[in-house]
């Protein structure tokens, strides 16, 4: 269908995402475009409008693309009619000298993105499906966007793109105002609105055209050559691509110029889009910007943006968390009880000697890290953090295979193809297909499924000591908000005074959760085994309601037992007993240590050990670049 | 099987707001649908099933797929520009449809898939249209959203984005039109909405159960009267419905005529800074909403009243909010702006 988009040229403001896209169209080889920024600023919308301002394949390439289309597959119409093996090229093919684009790069499978920025960057592959088998020229360039809140790319992938841009609303009421005013004029007859503005598209097609003519003319001096090195240089970027795409975008910046050299000034604009996704740790005395004292020149001083560092950190680093609320209690000493009240946040339900603590948010924890376990299972739920293969016929099909064992699932498009090249030579029933048995092909799908994690927190007076309950609720607030990136599920139990308590049920709300965690009041004796004995029963209604899902559960205490199950017993030991029987089923779990102070028991340690669990200090988490939890084999 | 009548529109009791959001979105097609959230039994689906009877009949191409409209031709299908590039095309009137998207459906039912009846017949590949292809023009209803597969909102996003649903899987390549109003409804209390398939709602309202003593027994009553005999019931409100009817398509006759001054239009950027608002989205929303309010009203000089109710209509689920924000709408500064 054809496409009479918003225009290119009529997009306000957004010049960078502009230069970029233009270089990459003049010259390829400075690579693909990536334009982060947040929902409703209009990079879709600028980008569709790029197809109208040259004249070669334009590729979108849908979320539900199957690989059949994206790679190519057996033509079966001509295989039924004519008997031939034909290949039906797939959208890699047909993009061609042109342009693939992606509309919410990181929604696409990971496969996928990587196979079409893989191919880009070798100009070809090789063709294996339905009895094909030939190698394939393809060049094309890929510009993609990504909003960053629904997740970011790999490192791998973000290196591929040859140029980066982040954008961002207006901020000045004039520019909203115009804004609004053209897409509402656009809306309203769109026909009249692209005629007023098809001067200005043909005015931008030619530039670039132009400047394609000129590209093979320019040359980079050595000096130039010299520079582009000082400049990855001092980025600190991985590898050599980066010089590649910084030489090429120069390039482009000269031809679009007009010019058949390179200046400093051209590489300099070109470092802007080409570092900031690559840089890595930067040296701290020079954080912002590439070296450029003795080559910059007057006029463009102002357009080496001192937010580079800036927009890496969004690309990289997860949501700013709010600042810790003001309505704290200032610290106090370690007794076992805590006397202190949070008057602002009081709680009706907390006895006079609970408090309640808000988040520490300065708390740094590394990314959850859940060891895959070997062969992946089917699970059950919907999610970003394990793709795992199903049965149901839900989740999104991937590819077809030879079915193993009975399935109603038949994937029509892949058994079609199986049986058009015999259509000739087997008789025929009327139907234009005879299909047999040995044809049928099903579905194999995919399904991302989250994972469950389930918190036990030990909220006895001793957490409320030294302020470690803000520590704590820093921490599980940092693995909510991935989880809220991963689609995972949360629930949450707390274990203070003489009982446990399902704080949370296990739910999707992470947003729920956060509240029921705010809210979390400190104090009183700790009844480890009976929070172990309370994980437990969640536990099994978990696997009651699918035996499947695998829930990690994140015990977070000082170990210091202080009540036992039954009067009589023995605290510490009964809750050994329960870590021991939770160590037997086998789920990955870890134990998240807080105990301080100058005597240390090292209890959570010793029941770290009867879980077979992941040990972490508290103090110690930043420190470790991974919260790696480790998945028991299944016995 | 023939199917029930549904609980008329206007016999619901309360929840103004609701209501007000949903006969906005069928004055004007254009808005960009509603997601309403809250609790349980809060007369949401109801709502939304009953307004399929408010719908009023629009211009459709004759046997086209995905009932273009005649007079909007940069937003045909492939077939229509085909067949009638070069000839008048016959036309139709066909009500706009509510068209439900339930939430176990698949990919493949949503985006259309190879039509295997042709392909085993004539050996032919041809596109099997999904429930984006029924949802063109008409408003495509997603009951319990926040429980959607990922997979299916991607797609959701992808054409609720572009007005145009584009198919590249089981050897089929097939793009067609596919412009409507999403309206979704949500208990909020069994999870998320995923942030980018809120922002694609122009509006959102919160509806909660009646407080009111009378009210309440009042709901009982015609829902109890509606059970006992539907048809009487359906007669009875059948007025009332007419009138409805008569007042939207009075309000979608007026709403191109409607305009909005420099004026509202700063106030609009105005607000929409002040409360620190992701992207340039709620600007035109807001824009619009109170073009589409004002023609409900019968006016067509969009005015700070319309404004403001636009205001609470487009912006409550607009909030920069980081996952953790409690997100809260400072109607103080909103109307600080309005009056100057």
């Amino acid at each position: 269908m054809k496409r009479q988009g918003y225009p290119f040229a009529a997009v306000f403001g957004m010049d960078k995402a502009k230069e970029a896209i233009l270089l990459s169209l003049v010259n390829p080889h400075a690579g693909g475009v990536l334009v982060s920024g947040e929902k409703g600023t209009g990079k879709s919308t600028l980008m569709r409008g790029a197809r109208e301002l040259f004249n070669a394949p334009w590729i979108e390439i849908p979320v539900s693309v199957t690989e059949d289309r994206l790679f190519g597959s057996i033509d079966a119409e001509a295989a039924v009619k004519y008997g031939k093996r034909q290949l039906q090229p797939g959208l890699i093919d047909e993009a061609d000298k042109g342009v693939i684009y992606l509309d919410d790069a990181n929604l696409l499978r990971d496969d996928i993105l990587s196979a079409i920025l893989s191919i880009e960057e070798a100009g070809g592959y090789q063709l294996e499906r339905d009895g094909l088998s030939e190698h394939r020229n393809t060049n094309y360039t890929v510009l993609a966007v990504i909003a960053p809140e629904s997740g970011t790319l790999s490192s791998s992938a973000l290196d591929r793109f040859g140029l980066f841009v982040s954008v961002d609303a207006e901020t000045d009421p004039a520019a909203r105002i115009e804004i609004v005013r053209r897409v509402t004029e656009f809306e309203k007859d769109n026909g009249a609105f692209r005629v007023k503005w098809a001067e200005e598209t043909d005015k931008l097609a030619k530039k670039i055209a132009d400047a394609k003519v000129l590209l093979p003319e320019v040359e980079m001096s050595d000096t130039m050559i010299r520079l582009t090195s000082v400049y990855t240089l001092k980025a600190n970027v991985a590898g050599h691509r980066a010089d590649i795409y910084l030489m090429e975008a120069a390039r482009a910046e000269a031809a679009l110029a007009g010019r058949k050299y390179v200046l400093p000034k051209d590489l300099e604009r070109a470092a802007e889009f080409v570092l900031p996704h690559r840089m890595r740790e930067l040296p701290p005395e020079q954080p912002q910007e590439p070296q450029q004292n003795e080559t910059k020149e007057p006029e463009d001083a102002q357009q080496n943006p001192p937010a580079q560092q800036e927009e890496q950190d969004e690309l990289f680093s997860m949501p700013d968390a709010p600042e810790p609320e003001e309505t704290n209690t200032e610290s106090h000493e370690g007794n076992e009880e805590d006397h202190r009240e949070d008057e602002s946040m009081a709680n009706p339900n907390a006895g006079s000697n609970d408090r309640i603590d808000a988040a520490d948010m300065r708390v740094k924890l590394p990314p959850v890290w859940i060891e895959p376990v070997k062969g992946k299972q089917k699970r059950k739920g919907s999610g970003k953090r394990s793709a795992t293969r199903t049965d149901e016929r839900q989740g999104r099909y991937v590819r077809a295979e030879i079915p193993h064992s009975k399935s109603s699932d038949i994937a029509f498009d892949a058994t079609l193809r199986a049986a058009a090249p015999y259509q000739k030579w087997r008789e025929s029933n009327g139907c234009a297909l005879v299909i047999k048995e040995e044809d049928l092909r099903t579905k194999v799908r995919e399904k991302r499924t989250g994972n469950i994690f389930l918190f036990a927190v030990d909220a006895s007076g001793s957490m409320g000591a030294r302020e470690r309950m803000k520590t704590v609720k820093g921490v599980i607030l940092k693995i909510l908000l991935e989880a809220y990136q991963k689609r995972d599920r949360v629930g949450m139990i707390a274990f203070r005074k003489n009982q446990a308590e399902v704080l949370l049920p296990v739910t999707k709300s992470v947003d729920f959760a956060q509240k029921k965690l705010a809210a979390m009041p400190t104090g009183g004796k700790t009844p480890l085994a009976k929070g172990l004995s309370k994980a437990e029963d969640v536990l099994d209604m978990l696997y009651r309601q699918d035996p499947l899902q695998d829930p990690v559960l994140i015990l977070i205490t000082d170990g210091h037992a202080t009540l036992p199950l039954e009067n009589g017993t023995n605290a510490v030991d009964d809750a050994m007993m329960e870590a021991e029987r939770i160590g037997k089923r086998n789920i990955p779990i870890a134990v998240i240590d807080t105990e301080n102070g100058f005597i240390k028991l090292g209890l959570a340690k010793k029941l770290a050990n009867k879980m077979q669990a992941s040990y972490f200090k508290i103090d110690k988490l930043s420190e470790d670049s991974l919260l790696h939890i480790w998945r028991k084999m299944s016995s | 099987m023939k199917r029930q009548g549904t609980f008329p529109f206007t016999a619901i009791i309360g929840q103004e707001e609701m209501k007000k959001a949903l006969v906005l979105n069928v004055v004007n097609p254009r808005l960009g649908g509603v997601l309403i959230t809250g609790e349980k039994g809060t007369a949401k689906s109801t709502a939304v099933r009953a307004l399929a009877d408010l719908l009023p009949p629009r211009l459709c191409i004759r046997g086209c797929r995905f009932h273009d409209d005649p007079n909007d031709k940069s937003n045909w299908c492939d077939e229509c520009h085909e067949k009638y590039d070069n000839a008048q095309p016959e036309t139709e009137e066909l009500p706009m449809k509510v068209v439900e998207l339930p939430v176990s459906a698949t990919e493949d039912r949503v985006v259309g898939t190879l039509d295997i009846e042709a392909a085993i017949k004539e050996g032919k590949r041809s596109f099997e249209t999904g429930i984006l292809a029924d949802a063109n023009r008409n408003i495509l209803y997603v009951d319990e959203i926040n429980l959607l597969d990922d997979h299916v909102v991607d797609v959701l996003l992808d054409s609720a984005a572009m007005g145009i649903n584009t198919v590249e899987r089981e050897g089929i390549s097939y793009s067609h039109p596919a412009r409507f109003s999403l309206v979704g409804t949500m208990n909020p209390e069994e999870g998320d909405i995923r942030p980018q398939l809120l922002d694609r709602f122009a509006l959102s309202v919160y509806v909660a159960g009646e407080k009111d003593l009378d009210k309440r027994a009042e709901v009982i009553k015609r829902r109890l009267e509606y059970e006992d005999d539907p048809e009487e019931f359906i007669k009875k409100w059948e007025e009332e419905q007419q009138n409805e009817v008569r007042r939207i398509q009075r309000a979608m006759k007026l709403l191109p005529q409607v305009t909005t001054s420099n004026e509202i239009l700063r106030m609009a950027a105005q607000i929409s800074i002040t409360l620190g608002v992701d992207g340039h989205r709620a600007d035109i929303v807001l824009i619009k909403t109170a073009e589409t309010l004002a023609a409900v009203a019968g006016h067509t000089e969009v005015t700070r009243e319309d404004l403001r109710e636009a205001a609470h209509l487009a912006l409550p689920h607009r909030m920069r909010r980081r996952p953790f924000e409690e997100q809260k709408l400072d109607w103080e500064n909103v109307d600080k702006v309005i009056d100057g």
